[in-house]
């Protein structure tokens, strides 16, 4: 066992000496994997199916990870087969594309998981299901635009890369889809917005 | 203003919108939020560490195939002008391989293409006939022979005729004496002479006809009951190749030297077989004979000296054109299912052989079928049905059909653009002009 551990350090010395000069495949699956993960896990109803979907994706980019020629683009690209891998994982399941009311059970499982007082708790929940109510209501395209911009934290220029846009199209879409959502949230406000 | 200016312009100016918007209070809370519900989605670490190792291996386990290539150590200038020299050593001896080898194989390639160009006929030629000359009373026989002046020579009811190639001033040059009729004819090469064959008194002669006065020369004749047959020129005139058919079938083909000597030359002996016809150099003859095993009439060559038999292929009645074409007729079958039972098999098939005029290459890749005939006719067809059905209509029939019509004959025009054709039936012969072509 421990020499097993002492040659997997020497591996990731060996890999991590390497990446000064060549991007390892490690060191990008180090830099993107939480965000993935999260982008799979918040648009995924379920968090196995999410967390299977992330396992592809990885495993998908690490077989094709030589075919990638633009190394600056790399996020770009692992959302681009994050995205595609979770709109084919929809359109087998058949599942729609909008939220469903399963959300909420989902939301109080991942507040649940973290230490949080009661209260704290209830309250997040109750913000987190507004807010998904809005991002539900939004266009296809303008939500899948929040999501990786606001939830896989990508720039628009990588945005752009994965939905095929031009970035000053994916840019108007994301400001439409703002005050779209702004005008949603002050809806809900005003109809009892506990804020 | 350029695009790549356009639409920078329109990112900054929406960039600084969107600061504008994020500076909004009621954006800034919703991004908060937004902010905290990512933040409360948790990640799955435990995959993570899983993975993580999974790809570590797995690229450990790449980097070690992608080492285990073969690296030729060099170490010392030496050493690598001696892997060098090595190099080009193998090399060499791969080239001295490789050339042979391609060139073996281009040759095929270029065989085959040779033989592939050759082998599909011309697409742009098409068939053509016309009709010069008909007689009602059949009488068979026409044994035309071409001018190079586009005169056409022939035997008419025993009678020497000529008209124009177009069918045009048809009239008897020459009426045969009492008791004596023409059989065949042929035009020397020069157009000075004809040499014909008649029958008179039970046997035939051959002799030759000068334009200048037609007079006939007698050359040779035949024992009674015997025929002579197809007589045809060398292509220098010096020799006449005919057959010889004697009363109990038997063919044989001779030649006899046209020199103007007295007494005439005797006929030599070639080969067995009849209707011959010589090759443009005159070193080979194409014959016809008859294959009592197959049923089937073959077309043989054999040098001048009847040496060097070799078979050339199906049919009958060869005629060899200047152009190195060979033309001839051939038997051609047509099967044609008229009634099939339940199961889908043919129960009465009307089978038809229709013998037309075909020409082909000196090597025989390439056949053109000019004269087409077609096969059953409508009426044919009914006839047949009626009758199977009066018969009782039951076990499989295959019906025999006589060919209505059948070509022979052949013959060349001197450049070989056209053939002329006899067409017999029951009733009636005619006389064709039939384009040839097609063979390029």
């Amino acid at each position: 066992m421990e020499s097993e551990t002492s040659m997997a350090t020497e591996l990731e010395m060996e890999i991590a000496s390497e990446n000064k000069e060549n991007q390892s495949f490690v060191a990008v699956y180090d830099c993107y994997f939480d965000q993935v993960n999260r982008y799979l896990r918040y648009r995924v109803k379920d968090t196995l199916d999410a967390d299977d979907l992330t396992a592809q994706v990885f495993s998908k980019a690490f077989e094709h990870f030589d075919n990638c020629r633009n190394r600056e683009r790399v996020g770009a690209w692992i959302f681009r087969i994050a995205h595609n891998t979770y709109v084919d994982f929809l359109r087998k399941r058949k599942e729609h594309l909008p939220l469903d009311d399963q959300y909420g059970q989902y939301d109080n499982r991942w507040i649940q998981s973290q230490t949080k007082q009661p209260e704290e708790q209830a309250l997040a929940r109750e913000e987190i299901a507004e807010l998904r109510s809005c991002l539900e209501q939004l266009p296809q395209e303008q939500r899948d635009v929040l999501l990786l911009r606001y939830f896989g934290e990508l720039q628009y220029r990588q945005i752009a890369d994965i939905l095929g846009k031009k970035t000053a199209t994916v840019k108007t879409m994301g400001f439409r889809a703002l005050q779209k959502l702004r005008s949603l949230w002050e809806k809900k406000k005003e109809g009892g917005w506990p804020g | 203003m350029t695009d790549d200016k356009k639409q920078d312009k329109v990112v900054y100016l929406l960039e600084d919108a969107e600061d504008k918007l994020e500076r909004d209070p009621e954006i800034f809370n919703l991004l908060k939020v937004m902010r905290k519900m990512r933040e409360e989605v948790p990640v799955n670490q435990q995959l993570k560490e899983k993975l993580r190792r999974h790809f570590i291996n797995k690229q450990a386990g790449a980097s070690r195939v992608e080492s285990g290539k073969p690296i030729i150590m060099v170490h010392t200038p030496f050493q690598a002008e001696a892997g060098k020299k090595e190099k080009r050593m193998q090399l060499f001896q791969w080239l001295f391989f490789l050339i042979p080898f391609l060139v073996v194989i281009g040759g095929i390639f270029y065989f085959l293409s040779e033989e592939g160009e050759q082998q599909p006929p011309d697409q742009s030629f098409y068939r053509e006939e016309r009709q010069l000359f008909y007689d009602g009373l059949s009488t068979k026989g026409f044994s035309a022979a071409v001018s190079s002046e586009g005169k056409i020579y022939f035997i008419n009811r025993g009678s020497l005729w000529q008209m124009d190639y177009n069918g045009q001033q048809v009239k008897e040059v020459l009426a045969p004496q009492l008791g004596q009729v023409f059989r065949q004819v042929a035009l020397a090469p020069a157009g000075s002479h004809l040499a014909v064959v008649t029958e008179a008194g039970g046997k035939s002669n051959l002799s030759l006809l000068d334009f200048k006065d037609l007079k006939p020369e007698h050359l040779h004749q035949s024992q009674s009951g015997e025929v002579f047959q197809g007589p045809a020129w060398s292509p220098d005139g010096g020799w006449l190749a005919f057959a010889l058919i004697s009363d109990q079938g038997k063919r044989e083909v001779y030649k006899i030297a046209v020199n103007g000597a007295n007494p005439k030359p005797e006929p030599e002996l070639i080969t067995q077989g009849s209707h011959p016809t010589w090759s443009p150099d005159g070193s080979l003859l194409a014959i016809e004979r008859y294959n009592h095993g197959s049923g089937q009439a073959e077309i043989w060559l054999v040098r001048e000296d009847g040496t060097g038999e070799v078979f050339w292929g199906l049919g009958s009645e060869p005629q060899w054109s200047n152009q190195d074409t060979l033309a001839f007729a051939l038997e051609r079958r047509w099967e044609k299912v008229l009634v099939y039972n339940s199961a889908g098999e043919p129960l009465l098939v009307a089978d038809e052989r229709v013998q037309e005029i075909w020409i082909a290459d000196l090597a025989g890749i390439v056949k053109v079928n000019l004269t087409h005939l077609p096969g059953p006719t409508p009426e044919e067809e009914v006839r047949l049905l009626r009758e199977w059905q009066e018969k009782g209509a039951g076990e499989k029939v295959v019906w025999k059909l006589r060919a209505q019509v059948a070509d022979s004959n052949p013959s060349w025009s001197p450049n070989g653009s056209f053939l002329i054709v006899e067409r017999n039936s029951a009733s009636y012969s005619t006389m064709l002009w039939v384009k040839a072509g097609g063979l390029r």
